[in-house]
């Protein structure tokens, strides 16, 4: 019988910075939190944040959940984010679905055997 | 091999015997006598005959001859005993002469044993009355029968005298240990019965009888006896230049050919090769010629992994070209903004439902575009002005006309032709009126649906791909890496005996280059990198995993096995062979050594394949231990298993130890002749295959194998064996 991971649940919030130009999508892993930019062309760091919830999936799986923001101007981007963070959720999962048994081996598993 | 034991005391008859010479029981006599293959004996206690436990023993059900005999303490012309054993007949007469000899002599009686000894002229007087073998204790074998005694024995008795090793010979025995176990054991104490090496026996005797014509060498039961052995066609062996035109009788037993210096024995042995290899039976065969020796060691050394062994070293089936390949071609994925795409989407979602209050989307009907009846209709217009005009121009009507008439009916044609080109207008108006309308419909429609193609949803945020490509490239460098630390495999493969180091053996090692100190020929180019540098790499891609690094630590190593044309994980594989001690040491082997390495391949092949063993000189630079130790045994049971060894030799312990069924021998003559001659040793004879000459295998033996009888009797005094 297979049994189902408990996965941690973590929030994501959208911010936008104080002249309101620029917005991101936070994703509060604890100790270690993530920013995503939400810009259309300034995604330079996205693959720092993507390493980063790999390593900490690896070590713990979990899920997002979106929490609204209450701005009733930013009403478009509640819903692309909502939607957006729904999809991550589906490749955290896609993740954990290949099984931690095909991860990187063990360094400890290479040393076992020596040459002459 | 069976073995023969004409001295067995199963009966402590003297005081100063041990009481472990008693044999308790009929069971355990045989099942010490069967333990120790030992098909033939004879019991010959001191002094004394016990004829009921003689033919309890005897009648058996499991294949042991057993013969009648006695160990008599003869008093010698000197005045000193010495021992000699009779062994008499087993059957029907011979055997009842033999009770009542034993009977007069009052050998009958165990308590005359200690004490008993009779006169040497009444011990001939005795044995002239009976059927029976005599053998004397000897030289080495106390107490003995001085020479002056066995002259007067061997003269005056009719029964035959045995004493030396060769005679036994001729009855199929051989001799291994020289006086001591010149007749059997003597065994004195049967919980360690033989307790020394027995005389094999090369054939099986039934009887007595048979026994005692083998010792007188009786050509007929000699033949039938060989005859069991010998191959059923003779062999051609054909040289011009040495003078080999020979149909020579071949025998699944050993067969030795002797000669002097250029004789041609190497020639005939070669020329037996190709009488096997003409008769298709070259691989039933194997071959040692000492003349080949550095080639064969050269061979002996030639290794190269096959295809199989490196994918099983490797354990990959495509070892590794898959994994090398994912390195080598990695690209980091592009996982491109998704954001942007939901966002897009969202707002393209907005746009669909503003082109749906427009109504063009409903606008699907298409105008009328029906180019042909346009055309048709054209065409008829266009016509009928023509006609019109050239009617007009023909001046028909005012041939006929008066002007006024005239003049109306030129204006009706006018009218006419301007009515005509009204309709052709409006027919053109109509037609390319909807050609436009569908034009822009179509317009709108395909801007509508490119619109509604880039606002579709994203399915993934890229951080899967990512996660699947690194997974890949990562897993592939782990494979590797594991591979190049893998331990060189090394296989053994027994190749033989040396003095000093035990059994030695060749090892075929397969490893990795550059983790090996030592000199690997490489399976393809050699690396020329270094370990360290794939370490490293593959050390830092595991140590950082999923990290940004992870693109420019996989562009170093792709660059390294780009560098280095690496395609598989073959290009740093590579093999050796060498020889190791018994303590695994390895070493390299002496130019004797190898002989006896190139030689033991030969020798010890155990196919059931092979049948023939064609041996030049094996004794060639290998040690007279070796030979005795090793070559004389292996011969001797090459030849229990029935297998044909046809053996080229100088050496005594080969040519006679091995008791050889064939006997050929090759002689050069001071006329330039060659000369061929065939025998054998139980015969005691050689025949010239051409002119019938005779010679005695003996003398031959000892001139071409021990150096001539003076050299042969130099050795013995200086060993001590003789006076």
């Amino acid at each position: 019988m297979e049994t189902e991971t408990k996965l941690e649940v973590y929030d994501a919030e959208l911010v936008s910075s104080e002249d309101a130009k620029n917005f991101f999508l936070v994703l509060k892993v604890p100790n270690n939190p993530q920013k995503i930019l939400l810009s259309d062309t300034d995604q330079a760091d996205l693959d720092k944040v993507f390493y980063s919830l790999i390593k900490e999936l690896l070590a713990k799986p979990f899920k997002f959940l979106y929490k609204k923001n209450e701005n009733t101007e930013f009403v478009g981007m509640n819903q692309a984010c909502e939607k957006y963070v729904e999809i991550l959720d589906n490749d955290l999962q896609g993740i954990l679905d290949e099984g931690k048994t095909e991860l990187i081996t063990p360094e400890s598993d290479l040393n076992s055997k020596t040459s002459n | 091999m069976n073995f023969i034991d004409l001295h067995c005391h199963t009966i402590a008859t003297k005081q100063d015997e041990p009481a472990t010479r008693n044999v308790s029981s009929k069971s355990l006599f045989l099942t010490k006598i069967t333990g120790a293959h030992v098909s033939v004996c004879a019991i010959t206690n001191h002094n004394f005959f016990n004829s009921d436990q003689y033919e309890e023993f005897s009648s058996n059900d499991q294949s042991v001859l057993v013969l009648p005999g006695v160990e008599l303490d003869v008093v010698q012309i000197n005045g000193d005993r010495g021992h000699v054993i009779v062994i008499g007949n087993n059957q029907g007469a011979g055997y009842e002469d033999f009770k009542s000899f034993i009977n007069r002599t009052g050998t009958n009686k165990k308590e005359n044993a200690n004490s008993f000894s009779i006169g040497v002229d009444s011990f001939i007087t005795e044995i002239k009355k009976l059927d029976c073998l005599v053998v004397v204790h000897y030289g080495g074998k106390s107490p003995a029968i001085s020479d002056e005694t066995l002259e007067k024995l061997e003269k005056e008795c009719s029964s035959p005298i045995f004493v030396e090793p060769s005679s036994l010979i001729s009855a199929f025995i051989y001799m291994n240990n020289g006086m001591q176990s010149l007749v059997g054991s003597d065994v004195k104490d049967w919980s360690s019965y033989p307790g020394k090496d027995l005389p094999e026996l090369k054939m099986p005797l039934e009887s007595y009888d048979s026994l005692k014509l083998l010792l007188q060498k009786d050509t007929n039961i000699i033949e039938k006896r060989r005859d069991t052995k010998r191959h059923e066609r003779p062999f051609d062996v054909i040289n011009n230049e040495y003078m080999i035109n020979e149909s020579i009788p071949i025998y699944k037993d050993c067969n030795v050919i002797m000669g002097g210096k250029s004789s041609g024995k190497t020639i005939f042995l070669k020329a037996i090769k190709e009488y096997l290899c003409r008769e298709g039976l070259s691989s039933s065969l194997v071959d040692y010629f000492s003349e080949n020796v550095k080639d064969e060691y050269k061979k002996l050394l030639e290794y190269s992994p096959s295809d199989d062994e490196i994918k099983e070293y490797i354990g990959l089936e495509d070892c590794g070209t898959s994994d090398i390949a994912t390195i080598r071609n990695f690209v980091l994925p592009s996982f491109g903004n998704s954001f942007s795409k939901i966002k897009d989407f969202y707002e393209s979602t907005s746009k669909s439902k503003l082109s749906k209050q427009l109504g063009f989307v409903s606008c699907i009907t298409s105008f009328s575009e029906d180019v042909d009846k346009y055309n048709k209709q054209r065409k008829t217009f266009q016509n009928d002005f023509k006609a019109i005009t050239t009617f007009n121009d023909t001046g028909v009507l005012s041939k006929y006309l008066c002007k006024k008439d005239f003049n109306e009916a030129t204006d009706l044609l006018d009218k006419a032709k301007l009515d005509i080109i009204e309709k052709n207008k409006l027919i053109f108006l109509e037609f390319h009126s909807c050609e436009l309308a569908n034009k822009c419909i179509q317009s709108f429609k395909t801007i509508y649906t490119q619109l509604k193609a880039t606002s579709a949803l994203p399915v993934t945020t890229g951080l899967k791909g990512l996660y699947d490509s690194n997974q890949r490239v990562i897993m592939a460098a782990t494979q590797i890496g594991k591979i190049l630390k893998k331990a060189d495999k090394v296989t053994e493969i027994e190749a033989g005996e040396l003095d000093g180091k035990g059994k030695v053996s060749i090892c075929h090692r397969i490893g990795q280059t550059i983790n090996s100190k030592s000199n690997l020929t490489a399976v393809k180019t050699r690396f020329v990198g270094t370990a360290r540098d794939i370490s490293a790499d593959i050390s830092k891609i595991q140590d950082h995993g999923f990290s940004v690094d992870l693109k420019s630590l996989i562009a170093s190593l792709a660059t390294l096995f780009k560098d280095n044309n690496v395609s598989s994980l073959k290009d740093f594989l590579g093999y050796q062979s060498y020889f190791v001690r018994e303590n695994k040491t390895s070493f390299e082997p002496s130019k004797g050594e190898q002989s006896v390495l190139v030689l033991s391949k030969a020798l010890q092949c155990n196919s059931p394949n092979v049948e023939f063993y064609l041996l030049d000189e094996p004794e060639m630079s290998v040690g007279h231990n070796y030979v005795s130790k090793v070559i004389v045994p292996r011969i001797k049971e090459l030849c229990s298993l029935g297998k044909t060894v046809i053996v080229c030799t100088h050496d005594a312990n080969i040519g006679v130890g091995t008791l050889p069924f064939q006997v050929i021998y090759r002689e050069e003559r001071n006329d330039g002749s060659y000369h061929t001659f065939l025998g054998n040793p139980f015969s005691d004879e050689l025949t010239d295959c051409k002119t019938k000459e005779k010679k005695a295998w003996k003398e031959v033996a000892v001139e071409i194998l021990e150096g001539g009888r003076s050299a042969l009797n130099l050795r013995e005094v200086t060993y001590g064996d003789r006076d």
